[in-house]
């Protein structure tokens, strides 16, 4: 490779198959690498069990997008029976919610929408939206009450 | 001179572009990466109102987590449904992808069944798009979800239609992902309007009273 910026195209913009949850190096000639699996071919074997299951001449199978619906419904279900406890988890209510969200978030961006399997390129354009909607967020926390006059009661 | 990529995407398809992704499946997700911000800023003036409602009704008020925990869940198997009517689609299963493709279109209508009716519901309980802040951002913000998910019916049923006419085959596949990359992001949307507007914000309001309530209640 000539030079770091090259690189760093290369890297962003070309299928390499790897630094992705972890997927090894995968030839961009292959049209369906074996390895590129939901756990590509590193993990315990329990990862290769689950590859196994879920890899046909696809990414995926049918039965693994059920698995992730499966899970997704079950992370569903926990929030809404956490949430029948609010009163028994006091401050850590909050956080606790949003890591599910975030749990089911990532599960429908990865799987569902093949961010996991696509190219990086993908992963940073969204990524990138994502980023900038989550800092114009904070600097709308941020000023709050500076910009928006407080509402006044009804007369 | 540029160099091409001519690169396999996980589905087999060869893209004959300098990133060696189509050119609009990228600008699909250059449109979605867009509509962060617009979903963003709405979720965000929601939470900077939140509170800030001088009369009710408050969000403890109106709320129905169970029946918006089933529409979430209906939501979700959508996504579910149309991830495998690609799938299928890209196996040459032509009748199991017009199956779960259909069903995409009728889980989507009975999501938009259930914002109807509470919607419905909020109106006759005094909660209306002018009546206070919490109405005003809550209706915007779920509002325009509910256009999302009618427009991504629409979409599909599209869909739909031209795979019953044959025009949809594992080689034109692409038209379906990219109409199920649309239809997963409005999933995810809700993910978290369900998570921060209706669980977390449940609360919102706890211990105060609903002037318009009390107004009706000593009119009545």
């Amino acid at each position: 490779m000539a030079n770091p910026i090259a690189r760093a195209w290369r890297k962003a913009f070309y299928h390499d198959g790897d630094r992705y949850f972890m997927l090894p190096r995968t030839s961009s000639g292959l049209p369906n690498p074996s390895n590129e699996g939901p756990f590509g071919d590193a993990g315990p074997p329990v990862a290769g069990w689950f590859n196994r299951m879920t890899y046909g001449d696809r990414p995926a199978t049918p039965y693994f997008y059920t698995i992730i619906g499966v899970w997704l419904a079950a992370l569903t279900g926990l929030e809404v029976w956490l949430f029948t406890l609010d009163d028994s988890f006091g401050a850590t209510f909050v956080p606790v919610m949003l890591l599910l969200a975030i749990a089911k978030f990532i599960t429908v961006v990865a799987f569902y929408m093949h961010l996991r399997f696509d190219k990086n390129l993908l992963t940073l354009v969204f990524a990138a939206g994502f980023i900038i909607a989550i800092a114009v967020f904070m600097i709308m926390l941020t000023v709050e009450g500076q910009v928006a006059p407080d509402p006044q009661l009804p007369s | 001179m540029a160099q091409v990529a001519v690169a396999h995407d996980p589905h087999g398809h060869v893209a004959d572009t300098n990133t060696g992704i189509s050119n609009r499946k990228l600008l699909m997700w250059v449109f979605l990466a867009s509509d962060c911000l617009f979903f963003g800023s709405f979720i965000a003036t929601y939470l900077v109102y939140r509170n800030e409602s001088t009369i009710g009704p408050y969000p403890n008020e109106v709320l129905d987590i169970p029946v918006t925990s089933i529409s979430t869940f209906v939501l979700l198997m959508s996504s579910l449904a149309m991830v495998l009517a690609l799938n299928y689609t890209q196996r040459n299963r032509a009748g199991l992808a017009r199956f779960w493709l259909l069903s995409v279109a009728a889980l989507g209508l009975v999501f938009l069944g259930f914002q109807v009716v509470e919607f419905t519901t909020f109106v006759k309980e005094d909660l209306t798009i002018h009546r206070n802040l919490f109405g005003t951002t809550f209706f915007i913000l779920t509002g325009f979800h509910g256009l999302h998910v009618f427009l991504g019916v629409l979409w599909l049923l599209g869909m739909a239609f031209a795979h019953f006419k044959g025009a949809l085959t594992s080689r034109s596949s692409e038209d379906l992902e990219i109409a199920g990359l649309y239809w997963h992001f409005v999933d995810i949307v809700w993910i978290v309007i369900f998570t921060v507007i209706y669980l977390i914000g449940f609360s919102d309001g706890e211990g105060l009273e609903t002037v318009g309530h009390a107004a009706s209640a000593i009119g009545g």
